[in-house]
């Protein structure tokens, strides 16, 4: 049975995807994402890197040879460009009008386009540098259908797969299941009985996000999102800690 | 105390509150803020600087969770439109700085300066 209405399991497609696929070879366009430009182009943009949490570089391309390269991580852009060799780094907030007037061109512009995804290293951002999509929104126009607000959390678990050392899903039934590595994982069970039987177990309307970490430098953390009845608990290494908050704050 | 809490909150352009809090007591000794923010709400992010450090499940964690056996040193408490970062030190555990921003705001960048501030606040206690 479907968890979500149907946009939603597109999107959970398009990011399992997304994960599986082997980054593009330079001679492919990439995946087709708009038929047409404009509006419909630009909303096909801002999605693509709403779902880019790990460091990726999108390469857009339109039907006349014109590129905009995007580094993004944890959905903010950190640089910006026409081609490989002609990027604007170390972008903040300031910068958010240039990056929607160039978004725009290249969207106008645009007869169709295609996103190619490659992995890249990154520094590690800091909250202060890139661009985000509610930093871009006072420059764009008011109509765009712009990505939902809310994650369903398959997706956030799918988006958390790559840093995620164990995971204890209850679902909505009760019944746990754990994956990953053993020894975390018998240690999320432990976590999860124990919880149940104290009075922090009851259920709530919003979406609760919590983590916790440990005293000894270099292990883990520990995450344990409550979203009515169901609990999720995600072991993951801390040097991951802010991708892990991208992933699950709009989580709903 | 008050010029160093401000200080710290004004690095980061998400940060809106930083404020220093007693565990064992529940009390919050000095805060900075960015707007204008009643005793009541400084209140209510010490009590839950408390219950996410020192709850039932931070206790769990050092039965059961963690590898060092001992309750949390930090933790984050967050949803769509707001963080709460909450960081300690060992060798002050009742004391911690408690920040609240914005949800994009990078919490592994405010760590290592409020742990610093917090070991420094210690030393000249």
């Amino acid at each position: 049975m479907p968890d979500g209405p149907p946009e939603d399991e597109k999107r959970l497609r398009a990011v399992l995807e997304s994960l599986a696929s082997d980054a593009d070879s330079l001679s492919t366009r990439g995946r087709e994402i708009s038929s047409t430009g404009g509006t419909v182009a630009m909303e096909a943009v801002l999605r693509e890197i709403e779902q880019t949490v790990l460091p990726r570089r999108l390469t857009f391309a339109s039907g006349s040879d014109v590129q905009l390269v995007f580094d993004v991580t944890e959905r903010r852009i950190l640089a910006f460009g026409s081609d490989l060799s002609n990027t604007q780094e170390n972008l903040s907030r300031e910068q958010a009008e240039l990056v929607a007037d160039h978004l725009r061109s290249f969207c106008n512009a645009a007869e169709i386009v295609h996103v190619r995804c490659d992995v890249t290293v990154y520094a590690e951002p800091g909250g202060e540098t890139g661009v985000s999509l509610p930093d871009l929104l006072p420059y764009l126009a008011a109509d765009l259908d712009l990505p939902g607000q809310t994650v369903p959390v398959n997706v956030a678990i799918a988006e958390s797969r790559p840093f995620t050392l164990a995971l204890l899903d209850t679902g909505v039934d009760g019944a746990a299941t754990v994956e990953g590595q053993d020894s975390i994982g018998a240690r999320l069970r432990q976590l999860e009985e124990s919880f149940q039987a104290n009075l922090d177990a009851k259920p709530g309307d919003k979406p609760r996000c919590r983590i916790w970490v440990d005293q000894i430098p270099g292990t883990f953390a520990v995450l344990l999102v409550q979203i009515s009845r169901r609990r999720i608990w995600l072991a993951f290494e801390v040097d991951h800690l802010d991708a892990c908050i991208a992933c699950w704050s709009r989580v709903g | 105390m008050r010029e160093k809490l401000d200080s710290l909150r004004t690095r980061f352009t998400g940060c809106s509150i930083v404020a220093f809090a007693d565990l064992s007591t529940g009390l919050v000794f000095a805060a900075s803020t960015r707007e204008k923010t009643d005793q009541e709400r400084l209140d209510a992010l010490c009590h839950e600087a408390r219950d996410v450090l020192c709850g039932p499940v931070a206790k769990t964690m050092a039965e059961t969770g963690f590898p060092s056996r001992q309750e949390p040193m930090h933790a984050v408490s967050f949803d769509a439109g707001r963080l709460s970062l909450f960081v300690r030190t060992l060798s002050q555990p009742q004391e911690a700085l408690c920040f609240v921003c914005d949800p994009n705001t990078s919490v592994t960048e405010m760590i290592g300066p409020g742990a610093d501030l917090l070991t420094q606040l210690g030393r000249e206690a």
